[in-house]
């Protein structure tokens, strides 16, 4: 499978721990990038780094600036994963498996890091395909109305039917290798330029 | 610092009737949050009251509310001083994951206040005419400073609350929208946990913000802006924090829970002798409590709120109510007007599933129990409307006739419970309406 390697944003007090941290995920093959100064503005820095998984403490105080971010912002999935120090196996198994948070003991070694990623991971997987699913149900939307602009502005021009025009557009989709609603999309953009028509 | 703390009851009684049944865990280790409406369970603790009921209560300080639900759900903490909002929220997996939770009494009503950058008031009286604490709604004249700034293609005004789906952000989002801002529009809604809320005021990055006692006065001793309105004047004796537990240990813990809550009522009660309320903020400035100095959190507990650097205490002496009135009833009225609330703002997927969970959350029956062997009166229901009395007034009950608080909206709104019908509406983000 091919991987692009995630971004991990380590938000941790400590920034040794957190330097640690990032270290560990640099070497087990991701991006990591740190954060650990309450003086910049979480907010900006989430924005700006377009995390796909973000690292941060079970008590830290920037949990529920990070929560608003994460309810605010739903299109850009970015599981949160936490971790801390003294909590026994079965905390960690309950907060795994109450499913969106994965805890990390510390003392960090890659063998360790690796599970909650991949806990990590499978959300931001499913959160993807979710999104995907959506983002396809919205194209599919947006190219019937494109092949309905193009047929009617072929209709139009042409002084053809419904059918013909359809045809002709699929057609012209088939010689160019194309999706109709491609074609119906460029046809509807050359109108626009050429006569001033809005889609 | 030396305060000494003196037990309520100084020699323990010769045992009677335990007041508090047979406590199935004693060590309970209860988290808090840094604010002055802690104050219940760390009165109870330092006068000796949960030792009183027979269990050794352990406080931690947490850093963020998230925290404070997650250690709960996970057992890292027994209970917890809760967002009132919290346990509905977390029953219903909104804003976080999913874990029932039990909300067993209210510690208090009001506590909150907004707080506006000087350079911000400076314009609003501008624009609008001077500002008083409790005016009918200085929100009118912020609203004509935020038009202004649209007019003029400056940014929007950034403002603070403390968790996204909190008591802080729902007044917050009221009192704007009454003066017909819209939060979601025509302001930039941020978090930012309260002891960094006056940092972010310095630094600019918040315009104001709404937040818990002593974060407010401690921008004012600085200067660094005013506080405009108190939580009280947006909703009278309006529901702030509860005793949270998840239900799985709740139900675990039966007489452990009536223990505690028997504890915290009598806390509740001592800290409404106004007598005993410069005491309190010498408790809460402790570093396991709120830890800061107790001149900052003696202007709200004690009622003479200070709005504005050097001005004259201005009287407010309901900004913190700890149990008179039945000021520790968990109304699950109050419940659902949250739920009302989030639905307003479009943050619940299946609203009726939320108006349906409120009685299973807000247990007062848990709460009676420990009343009734405390020999207080109750009240007949756990609903009641809200937003119908301007004054005190009387609810008869069973148990004898009941003084309560006023109970008014700042925009003379009435909620009526039993009216509430979220059966046939959408959920999310489908139903937002500025007026309402």
């Amino acid at each position: 499978m091919s991987f692009v390697a995630l971004r991990i944003l380590v938000i941790d007090e400590d920034p040794r721990r957190g330097a640690t941290l990032a270290e560990v995920l640099r070497v087990t093959g991701y991006e990591a990038i740190e954060w650990s100064d309450p003086k910049n503005d979480l907010a900006k820095v989430v924005t700006d780094a377009k995390p796909d998984v973000v690292l941060i403490n079970l008590t830290s105080p920037d949990r529920d600036t990070l929560e608003q971010l994460a309810l605010m912002n739903e299109k850009s999935p970015r599981p949160v994963v936490m971790f801390a120090q003294d909590d026994d196996e079965q905390t960690i198994a309950s907060a795994v498996r109450a499913g969106v948070s994965a805890y990390l003991v510390d003392g960090l070694s890659g063998n360790r890091v690796k599970p909650v990623i991949d806990v990590a991971i499978a959300h931001f997987r499913q959160h993807q395909a979710i999104r995907e699913e959506l983002e396809k149900t919205r194209t599919s939307l947006d190219e019937r109305k494109h092949v309905d602009l193009a047929k009617s502005l072929l209709m139009r021009q042409r002084g053809i039917g419904e059918p013909e025009a359809y045809a002709l557009l699929r057609k012209l989709a088939m010689d160019r290798k194309q999706r109709i609603g491609q074609v119906a999309q460029q046809l509807a953009a050359a109108a626009e330029i050429l006569e001033g028509v809005k889609p | 610092m030396n305060h000494v703390v003196e037990p309520i009851h100084p020699s323990t009684p010769a045992p009677g009737p335990p007041l508090a049944g047979n406590p199935e865990k004693r060590n309970v280790t209860l988290g808090l949050v840094p604010l002055n409406d802690c104050a219940p369970i760390a009165v109870a603790l330092e006068k000796g009251l949960f030792a009183e009921v027979g269990v050794d209560v352990t406080t931690t300080r947490e850093q963020s509310w998230a925290g404070i639900r997650d250690k709960v759900a996970f057992g890292l903490l027994d209970g917890a001083q809760m967002l009132a909002t919290m346990p509905i929220c977390a029953t219903l997996g909104v804003g976080g994951f999913q874990c029932d939770m039990t909300a067993a009494m209210s510690l208090g009503l009001n506590g909150n206040a907004i707080t506006l950058a000087e350079w911000l008031c400076e314009e609003i009286e501008e624009a609008h005419g001077p500002l008083r604490l409790d005016a009918s709604n200085p929100a009118d004249g912020l609203a004509e400073v935020i038009r202004g700034r649209a007019r003029a293609g400056k940014p929007r005004l950034r403002l603070g609350s403390v968790f996204p789906v909190s008591t802080h952000e729902l007044e917050l989002r009221y009192w704007l929208a009454a003066a017909g801002i819209d939060p979601d529009a025509d302001v930039e809604l941020v978090v930012v946990p309260p002891p960094r809320m006056v940092e972010a005021l310095r630094a600019g990055e918040l315009s104001g913000y709404c937040v818990g006692e002593p974060w407010n006065s401690l921008a004012i001793a600085e200067g660094l802006g005013r506080i405009v309105v108190s939580k009280h004047a947006i909703w009278n004796h309006s529901p702030e924090k509860v005793l949270g537990f998840s239900t799985t240990w709740a139900q675990r813990h039966p007489d452990t829970v009536t223990a505690l809550i028997t504890a915290v009522i009598q806390a509740g009660q001592w800290l409404d002798e106004p007598a005993n309320r410069l005491e309190a903020a010498e408790i809460l400035s402790l570093p396991q409590y709120v830890g800061v100095s107790a001149e900052h959190i003696t202007p709200a507990l004690t009622g003479q709120l200070v709005t504005r650097r050097g001005a004259a205490p201005q009287p407010c002496p309901a900004f913190h109510v700890f149990h008179r009135g039945l000021a520790n009833f968990p109304w699950v009225s109050h419940g659902l007007w949250f739920v009302e609330q989030m639905h307003r703002w479009g943050w619940l997927d299946t609203p009726y599933e939320a108006q349906l969970a409120v009685s299973r959350v807000f247990r007062d029956d848990l709460y009676r129990q420990a009343a009734e062997r405390l020999g207080l009166g109750l009240p007949d229901t756990a609903e009641k409307s809200e937003g119908t009395h301007a004054a005190p007034w009387t609810l008869a009950a069973a148990t004898g006739d009941l003084t309560m608080g006023a109970d008014r909206f700042l925009d003379g709104a009435a909620f009526e419970p039993a009216a509430l019908d979220l059966r046939h509406v959408s959920g999310r983000h489908t139903t937002k309406e500025l007026t309402g």
